[in-house]
């Protein structure tokens, strides 16, 4: 393969290196990359996450080149000849990377057995392999075309002797025994490729039919993760039987055309054989349950023995029996199969799946007898009828590609636009979509591999799931989220903030939207298809409780309820029902499509809602909700909140078992009740119709663009450090007045920052400048988003915004090229408003390196974490905690393990002091980071019985712990200008021993604990920690109020003045 | 706010001469599991040196609020609430300080907190701190409106063993004693009502938020035990006089009914209670009887607040 020199960003999506990597990162440290080329991707892995890589190539040049990226193992070989595992000197790997190396080998066959037999993948661990999609749309052009031009580079590379698609992929692997547990995608489409030069492209007409028939066809690389497979015969019996049961679907579709002709002829003929058919289809119903009895069986046998590979496996074998299921319970079926008398499929069925014996109709597993319960009730059947012509209408408007051009034209990201998913999302968007068509628009819907090929001519783009990134949208559109769940996930997103628009189905979710979203927002509650969703029965036609509530496997609250109540009344429950108490089976009845859930809530007393845990706590009310009611039926929901927005606030609500059955026994004996439902379901249509939504959205259309009514300052911020608690400290007192902290969504952009500057006030708070150049691999990208952040902030300059700059550190503390990124800081602090210290050193301090103009010079404290961890344990439950004795001596270095703060002479001194006093201990706990050495800190660490170490992050309540089980706190830093670790000690009432660097020289003194001169040696540092020894508690005191002077409220407020100095500056 | 991951718990103990019990019950917080807490004391002006003790044994970092004077339940509560709404609270817990809580209670009533978001008040099943077999002292309190507002107390005395109720549930109210808030009620309703002085803020608190669409809910797998001095035989006069005009006071405050209607809901209390006066202390039945008219005829003429005559009276000896 040719040497390609490239880079990449680890993060980014749509990219087979970044896949690779992160598929690759996920093992263990031993990493073999064969045909590593020049070690791109694995010298990542060497340098960001301390693997150690062994690179194999044939080319020495790459290997040359894969040393200088810093990877110590290189074996020059030839993967074709098996010898290359002779020169290995580690036998075994956690990750073996196979990076479009496959489809180079006449055999890759021989080189994923010798993989395998030579046992070169240790226990647990994966092989990660990409490969090229030869089933690309591009390949398939050049063959439609009769071409099979070989090229330099890409899909039809001249130096690829093998080609693969997933399956074929799969195929191989499995023959050498592996399975394949994770599947990633980097798409590209047929223009993308560089066979585009070369005409790539088919008609339009054809292209689209290939993309339905192939859904990988614009699918350019395939990243497989891949396990061996212990259980790999278990698969392929799987796969057998999967293929069995597509031909039997195929069987059945052929079964179904013909069926439906001869039911044409025999229509008339069926009446007087009515009572023949019954029987018939009796029998039918009685050997589907049979099958799929057997099926049930085998489904969890296979779950269970292949794990992830299984679970995909009896995934796909749901989906099949569910398209076979609906085809024999359609009525073209059953009329047809009526008709047709002879055919005998179920027994075919039967003996394909599992071989009889003999040739009876008798199933070999009993089917599932249903569980008895201990009261009786009686069984309603609810026979289903499909709307079908709306289901038409429907699939008629998700079959739009393109705009006529005469209307306003609306794109809508669904997860998917297969009706036969079942996701509620995609019914929503046509409810809405297809009443906007009638005042307008015209809309497109786009499932999720799709999103990002906008249609052209798209004016306004809503998303209706969380993960569609708009920034990777045309930036001429204007962007509406409309969020019905999921709202904490949606406030999440770091580009929720970029949208135009946002809307939200209930008030509580507006309202959480509204703390982080600057921009336009509006309601917009889910609504009802009214064309759908009509009352057509009578009261004395509905009979019994149904609910349709879907299970995924987490327990509903309404099943919680259910199956603790004593079920006296006829329940019948539809939908997806993993996980179902198995008290419940025996009422379950499967799935029903959305559009038979008319014919459903018109034949039902009750229909059962829930709020799942994502729509509880902000009152988004479901779909089903609006759709039983406006069907007549009374609806029972387990949560009140945010039905009174949406007028349902008399719907009766169940908390528990009792109050459950109270509910339903009360609705089914009420007469009154049931007339009452009726009669309001035609209001609900009213208000709620997407006849009613589609108006509100073209209202909430107009206010794009306009600014929010409430007068609301927008901090924008760089970098996203939002876990990071100081940010939140400082803006303490602007949040108090209802302003919004966004940051900055990419790395680098502050286009975020400009955009939300164009519709309100807004500031621009600068923090730390290590991620501006830190991420970039060479001194070329280094300078490129050096300029890029330098423009941007001229940008904002040049808008008005007020910029103010917090400078934490006088360099970041590990910087590849020091001097570029003093020369940075020397243009950020020239274009600043004013630059926030928290020392007065500061200055003094960074003049090595850059200038700051004292005019511009504001000095605000570090603020203490009083009050932001929680402190309650006391000092002998936290040391029982931490298993420290209530007479032990305990030092505490708490933080990130980082080269400046000198861990390494910490524990030598430390070592001394405890060689003679057992009872001296060190609590060293924090993060480490990535730097030479740090392995021997660990090691050191724990091999010290004193030390007590704990290199995880420390959950938020736990810090207390550590704080309040120690006698005094360590800072041994190099070097450092502010420190927090600091002003934690003192919130705690810790004293400290510190080396007197930067702000820390000023902030420690004679009452607060020990001052250290770190370049006098290690002798001054032991000295300090004898004498740390002898502080008593009236330190602790002293450092106590040390915090409490400077309290994150108080310190807030003078960052809120600052604030309003940086505005008043750029007014004048 | 977004300080710290998930929500930040403010628990208030209010401390009127009783450090002991505070130590205690502090103590017994310390043990719990959830250990995202911030205790804050406030002293209602004890003027017994509780301060200076509290300060010593608890150290330095937990915070002591010394109410100028004793303005009551609500008023020193309110001190404490304030405290923590400046700080980004999401909960606060109200707490006796003559309880003792299990390791477990805030876990329970934080989780009714998440799973009820309509819940703004959540309340602990609260036990008699020295029975055994523990015996019930509060579960969950109920308001009949049209018996001259009559608060009643669901559980009194039941033995914990014989009570079956798991599943956290509505009621009408819960008790002061142990009342996680959620914040967002004092955002809307406010602080609780400081014209009482004693009994009834709680309530009327709740019946206020109610009518915002806030929920009272009672967790029974959420244990207080209270060690409350109430066994005796004998009614306390801070006890007679504050419960019978604040009960005439709060159905003034929020129902329809007029003064006649509230003293014949009330006649049963009185009644009950003069009888075992007359029954066990016979020499005390005047003062007993001063009390009553005088809480009657106040809560006639909406008295609020402390009344010094009846505070610096002593109990009547058994």
């Amino acid at each position: 393969m040719a040497d390609h020199e490239y880079t990449f960003d680890p993060d980014a999506g749509n990219n087979t290196a970044a896949s690779v990597y992160r598929l690759a990162r996920r093992g263990g440290p031993r990493v073999l990359d064969l045909g590593s080329g020049p070690a791109i991707v694995s010298s990542h892995l060497a340098t960001n996450d301390s693997k150690e890589v062994t690179c194999v190539d044939q080319s020495s040049e790459s290997l040359a080149a894969a040393r200088g990226r810093g990877i110590a193992r290189t074996i020059m070989a030839d993967l074709a000849d098996s010898d290359w595992v002779d020169h290995l000197e580690e036998r075994q790997f956690d990750v073996i990377i196979l990076a479009d190396v496959l489809e180079h080998l006449i055999n890759p066959g021989q080189l994923l057995s010798t993989i395998a037999t030579c046992g070169l993948l240790a226990p647990g661990g994966h092989l990660v392999i990409s490969i090229p999609n030869a089933g690309h749309e591009a390949v398939v052009a050049e063959l439609v075309k009769g071409r099979f031009t070989y090229q330099d580079t890409g899909l039809l590379d001249s130096t690829h002797l093998r080609f693969f698609t997933l399956d074929t992929l799969r195929g191989l692997l499995e023959g050498s025994g592996f399975f394949i547990t994770q599947v990633e995608r980097t798409r590209r489409t047929a223009e993308q490729t560089s066979l585009s030069a070369h005409d790539a492209t088919l008609p339009a007409e054809l292209r689209d039919l290939i993309l339905q028939a192939a859904p990988e066809a614009q699918t350019y690389q395939f990243i497989v993760s891949a396990e061996p497979a212990d259980a790999a015969s278990d698969l392929a019996e799987a796969r057998e039987q999967l293929s069995l049961l597509s031909a039997e679907l195929a069987e059945v579709k052929r079964v179904l055309h013909r069926t439906q002709d001869q039911a044409e002829r025999s229509r008339l003929q069926l009446k007087t054989e009515a009572k023949l058919a019954d029987r018939e289809l009796a029998l039918l119903r009685q050997r589907i349950k049979q099958v799929e009895g057997v099926l049930e069986r085998e489904r969890k046998r296979h779950t269970q023995v292949l794990g992830s590979a299984g679970k995909a496996a009896a995934k796909e074998i749901a989906a099949l029996q569910r398209k076979i299921d609906e085809i024999y319970k359609s009525r073209t079926w059953k009329v047809g199969r009526a008709a047709w008398g002879a055919f005998h499929l179920p027994g075919k069925v039967l003996s394909k799946t599992r071989p009889t014996p003999s040739n009876t109709v008798m199933p070999r597993v009993p089917a599932p007898t249903p569980k008895e319960t201990p009261t009786l009730h009686e069984t309603i059947d609810y026979p289903l009828v499909e709307d079908n012509i709306v289901r038409q209408k429907y699939e008629r408007a998700l079959a739009r590609r393109t705009f006529s051009g005469t209307a306003r034209n609306v794109t809508i990201a669904v997860y998917s636009t297969d009706l036969t998913e079942g996701r509620g999302d995609v019914y929503t968007a046509v409810g809405l979509g297809r009443q906007l068509e009638t005042i307008g628009f015209e809309v497109i819907y786009l499932p999720r591999d799709r999103w990002y090929d906008v249609p052209s001519g798209t004016e306004i783009f809503v998303a209706m799931m969380e993960s569609v990134d708009i920034t990777q949208l045309p930036s001429d559109l204007a962007t509406v989220a409309w969020i019905r769940n999921e709202t904490e996930v949606w406030c999440r997103q770091p580009w929720l903030p970029l949208f135009d628009l946002a809307l939200a189905s209930s008030p509580q979710s507006l309202e959480a939207v509204r703390r982080v979203f600057a921009g336009p927002t509006g309601l917009l509650p889910i609504g009802v298809d009214t064309e759908l969703f009509v009352p057509r029965s009578r009261p004395d036609d509905r009979a019994g409780v149904v609910t349709t509530v879907n299970q995924w496997g987490r327990e509903r609250e309404l099943f919680i309820h259910l199956k603790q109540a004593e079920v006296e009344w006829p329940l019948a429950l539809f939908g997806e029902s993993r996980g179902l108490a198995p008290e419940l089976e025996c009422f379950s009845r499967g799935h029903v499509s959305f559009f038979a859930l008319p014919s459903l809530y018109n034949q039902a007393v009750v229909v059962l809602d829930d709020f799942n845990h994502t729509t509880a706590p902000f009152g988004n009310v479901n779909s089903r909700v609006y759709e039983a009611a406006a069907c007549g039926a009374i609806v029972l929901t387990n949560r009140s909140i945010g039905l009174d927005a949406v007028g349902f606030e008399n719907l009766g609500t169940f908390s528990s078992a009792q109050t459950i059955s109270e509910l339903i026994t009360h609705s089914l004996g009420s007469a009154d009740a049931l007339k009452e439902a009726q009669s309001q379901a035609m209001d609900v249509a009213e208000r709620h119709s997407y006849v009613r939504r589609a108006a509100e959205f073209a209202g909430h259309l107009q206010r794009l663009g306009v600014a929010d009514t409430v007068d609301r300052l927008v901090v924008n911020f760089y970098p996203d450090y939002r876990a990071n608690p100081y940010l939140e400290m400082m803006w303490s007192s602007l949040r108090g007045d209802g302003s919004i902290a966004i940051p900055i969504a990419d790395d680098l952009d502050v286009s975020a920052a400009v955009r939300a500057a164009d519709l309100r006030a807004s500031i621009f708070h600068l923090n730390w400048t290590a991620p501006i150049l830190g991420p970039a691999p060479d001194d070329h990208s280094r300078l490129v988003r050096y300029r890029r952040f330098v423009e941007g902030l001229d940008e904002l300059n040049d808008r008005g915004v007020p910029t103010i700059w917090t400078l934490h550190n006088v360099l970041p503390h590990e910087c590849a090229d020091p001097h570029l990124e003093a020369q940075l800081r020397q243009e950020i602090a020239d274009r600043v408003d004013l630059i926030h210290v928290m020392c007065e050193s500061t200055v003094v301090a960074c003049s090595e390196w850059f200038d700051i103009a004292e005019t511009k010079t504001r000095m605000i404290p570090h603020p203490s974490y009083i009050d932001v961890y929680s402190n309650l344990v006391d000092k002998e439950t936290a040391r029982y905690h931490l298993g420290l004795q209530p007479d032990d001596f305990v030092y505490l270095h708490f933080g990130q393990i980082r080269p400046y703060k000198a861990i390494d002479r910490l524990l030598d001194a430390f070592d001394r002091v405890s060689r003679s006093d057992p009872k001296v201990k060190l609590l060293l706990v924090g993060k480490p980071g990535r730097f030479d050495g740090v392995r021997q800190i660990m090691e050191r660490a724990r091999a010290n019985s004193s030390v007590t170490a704990n290199f995880n992050s420390i959950p938020d309540a736990d810090v207390q712990l550590y704080m309040n089980a120690a006698d005094v706190a360590v800072l041994p830093h190099r070097q450092a200008l502010n420190s927090g670790a600091l002003l934690l000690a003192y919130s705690f009432g810790l004293p400290v021993i510190a080396s007197a660097t930067g702000c820390m020289a000023a902030q420690v003194d004679d009452l607060t604990g020990v001052t250290f001169d770190w370049d006098a040696g290690e002798q001054a540092l032991l000295n300090a920690l004898l004498e740390g020894r002898q502080l008593g508690p009236d330190y602790g005191k002293a450092a106590y109020e040390r915090a409490e002077a400077v309290h994150y409220l108080g310190i807030g407020t003078q960052f809120r003045q600052l604030v309003d100095e940086a505005m008043s500056l750029r007014r004048t | 706010m977004f300080l710290t991951d998930g929500p930040r718990v403010f628990v208030v103990l209010l401390n009127y001469q009783s450090a002991g019990d505070l130590v205690r019950c502090l103590a017994s917080v310390r043990r719990s599991q959830e250990r995202d807490i911030r205790p804050v004391i406030v002293d209602n002006a004890s003027g017994n040196g509780d301060v200076a003790r509290l300060s010593k044994e608890l150290g330095p970092t937990i915070p002591i609020l010394e109410s100028p004077h004793n303005g009551g339940y609500a008023h020193g509560n309110n001190l404490g609430i304030r405290y923590a709404l400046d700080r980004d609270v999401d909960f606060v817990w109200i707490l006796n300080p003559d309880t003792q809580v299990e390791p477990d209670t805030l876990q329970m009533l934080m989780t009714t907190m998440a799973l009820r978001p309509d819940a703004g008040f959540v309340g602990s099943l609260n036990l008699h701190g020295d029975s055994d077999p523990a015996t019930i002292q509060f579960a969950g309190g109920s308001i009949d409106w049209d018996a001259g507002v009559v608060t009643h107390s669901i559980g009194l005395g039941t033995p914990l063993a014989s009570y079956n109720r798991r599943d956290a549930h509505d009621v009408d109210y819960v008790a002061g004693t142990s009342m996680l808030v959620r914040r967002k009620v004092f955002d809307e309703v406010g602080f609780l009502p400081e014209r009482y002085f004693m009994y009834f803020e709680e309530t009327d608190f709740q019946v206020q938020a109610a009518r915002h669409g806030w929920k009272s809910v009672l967790n029974p797998l959420a244990k207080v035990w209270h060690h409350q001095s109430s066994t005796r035989d004998l009614p306390a006069p801070y006890y007679t006089y504050y419960y019978i005009r604040n009960r005439m006071l709060f159905a003034k405050g929020l129902s329809r009914l007029n003064d006649a209607e509230i003293e014949r809901g009330l006649a049963g209390f009185i009644d009950g209670w003069r009888a075992r006066v007359a029954e066990r202390a016979p020499d005390w039945l005047d003062t007993h009887n001063r009390l009553v008219s005088m809480a009657l005829s106040d809560g006639r003429a909406g008295v609020t607040g402390p009344r010094a005559e009846v505070d610096a009276m002593r109990r009547p000896a058994a």
